[in-house]
């Protein structure tokens, strides 16, 4: 196996995202932007709503969104068995990497229309929720704060705008 | 009259049948899902074990500042159930084991005179808990066929919220385990505080994991007590995900097994009852011959005298 490759596991509760070898994987944590190259130390760690760049064994480049998670740099002998590669596991790698997020998808398979409109909707809501406070406490009807409500609001906000930013970038 | 009972046999047979019809279908219909939600336990996996592996680590790193998240309270004063049913009936015992043996839960609980507050996932939750008085705090109904992982961060998210704020001590889920396509158990598990070690129980392919994962230094970003605040909502959303997955998967198990024993009483019901009817229909020509013969030889007789 080629030297500086490591295996690298990309996975959220539906499905696994992408696994395989790669040669360095480029993503955000709270604290800041994080470069894993092979020989990494072990790592544990959170990742913000962010781009996630893996640069793959085969040299191409894959881009996801990854709307928050946590990160493992594992170290540990063995970590990379297991993990399979089209249609065998890669040999002899000792580092891997597991992204671990509620939501992610592939530049590719972010629908930029539907994002587009559920930015929109977010950008709407938001307004609503903004201008209906204070004056009016209509929405405590429904049972739902509003505080939580604009919290909501905002986070579909930010997925949207990570869909369409990564998308973009792509092309 | 013998040709009546003939009659209302056969109409009991083609009633017998069409229900055949209709287990039958439900016995396919719930055994391609079967294979479906069973897909859904294989892929959620991975990250299901992924995220074991890092919590585990993080705790390792700093037991003490875990304190409050993990372990057994001794007394709790508060607990909160979780409670994971199917949305639909006709799936044998799928329903009832896991609602019994929360209300057996709660039972305890309040014979110890711990609050209880208790939570439900499927259809079939709040209406066997209103008849028995116990109040539900929150259902979701809705969920329990198809969960997206959505419906699971909804659920912790109204889970976790009371621990964290203390007003519960204790969080324990009872559901249904999928352990392989012939075994399914209910079993009741301790979500909130984290506990640990993490058992596996369930055989879930968990077991596998090395038991101290760490070699070395491990470097945290951000700091222990901040990935572990962070953490423990992520953690128990995976677990409240599996459980629903794992759920559905036991449901549509437990529901192709009623509904083919079903299938099978009904073809055994439609044999007898043919058996039956076969009988009286004989009874009836023999009845009907022995009249027209008894008729006949009285005609003759007097034609003869």
């Amino acid at each position: 196996m080629a030297d500086g490759v490591f295996g690298v596991e990309v996975v959220t509760p539906e499905q696994s995202l992408f696994a395989g070898g790669a040669n360095s994987v480029v993503l955000e944590t709270s604290v800041g932007a994080l470069t894993v190259l092979d020989g990494h130390m072990s790592l544990i760690g959170d990742v913000a709503p962010c781009l996630v760049k893996v640069d793959q064994a085969d040299g191409s480049l894959l881009r996801m969104a990854v709307h928050g998670g946590f990160l493992q740099v594992d170290t540990s002998p063995g970590a990379a068995e297991g993990l399979a590669e089209g249609d065998g596991p890669l040999p002899g790698l000792s580092t891997k990497v597991t992204v671990l997020a509620g939501v992610a998808e592939l530049a590719s398979e972010i629908d930029v229309p539907r994002s587009e409109r559920a930015k929109e909707a977010a950008t709407q809501r938001m307004a609503d929720l903004g201008s209906g406070r204070g004056s009016k406490t209509e929405s405590d009807e429904d049972g739902e704060a509003p505080d939580s409500m604009l919290a909501e609001a905002q986070q579909a906000l930010a997925r949207a705008e990570l869909r369409l930013e990564v998308a973009n970038q792509a092309d | 009259m013998a040709g009546g009972q003939e009659r209302v046999l056969r109409r009991r047979i083609r009633s017998v049948q069409s229900t055949r019809k209709i287990t039958k279908a439900m016995e396919l219909i719930a055994a391609s899902r079967i294979v479906r939600a069973q897909g859904r336990i294989t892929a959620n996996r991975p990250y299901r074990m992924g995220m074991q592996k890092i919590l585990r680590q993080v705790v390792n790193e700093d037991p003490t500042l875990a304190g409050k998240l993990l372990g057994t309270p001794e007394e709790p004063s508060h607990v909160g159930i979780l409670a994971v049913v199917g949305d639909r009936g006709l799936a044998g015992s799928y329903n009832s084991g896991v609602l019994r043996a929360t209300e057996r839960l709660v039972a305890e609980h309040t014979r110890q005179g711990t609050q209880v507050t208790l939570w439900t996932v499927g259809k079939k939750a709040p209406s066997y808990f209103r008849y028995r008085g116990i109040e539900v705090e929150r259902s979701f109904p809705g969920v329990a066929d198809r969960p997206e992982f959505v419906n699971a961060r909804d659920i912790a998210a109204t889970v976790v919220a009371p621990f964290v704020s203390g007003e519960i001590d204790m969080v324990q889920l009872v559901s249904t385990r999928f352990i392989s396509a012939g075994t399914q158990r209910v079993t009741t598990v301790q979500m909130l505080p984290l506990p640990l070690p993490i058992e596996d129980e369930e055989g879930s392919g968990i077991d596998d994991l090395p038991t101290s994962g760490a070699t070395g230094y491990t470097e945290f970003e951000p700091d222990v007590e901040t990935l572990l605040a962070e953490l423990t909502p992520r953690a128990t959303e995976a677990e409240i995900f599996a459980a629903l997955l794992e759920g559905a998967a036991s449901f549509f198990t437990a529901q192709q097994r009623a509904m083919a024993a079903a299938t099978e009483n009904a073809d055994e019901l439609a044999r007898t009852l043919t058996r039956v009817m076969n009988r009286a229909r004989q009874d009836a020509i023999t009845t009907e011959i022995m009249e027209i013969v008894g008729g006949a030889e009285a005609l003759r007789q007097s034609k003869g005298a």
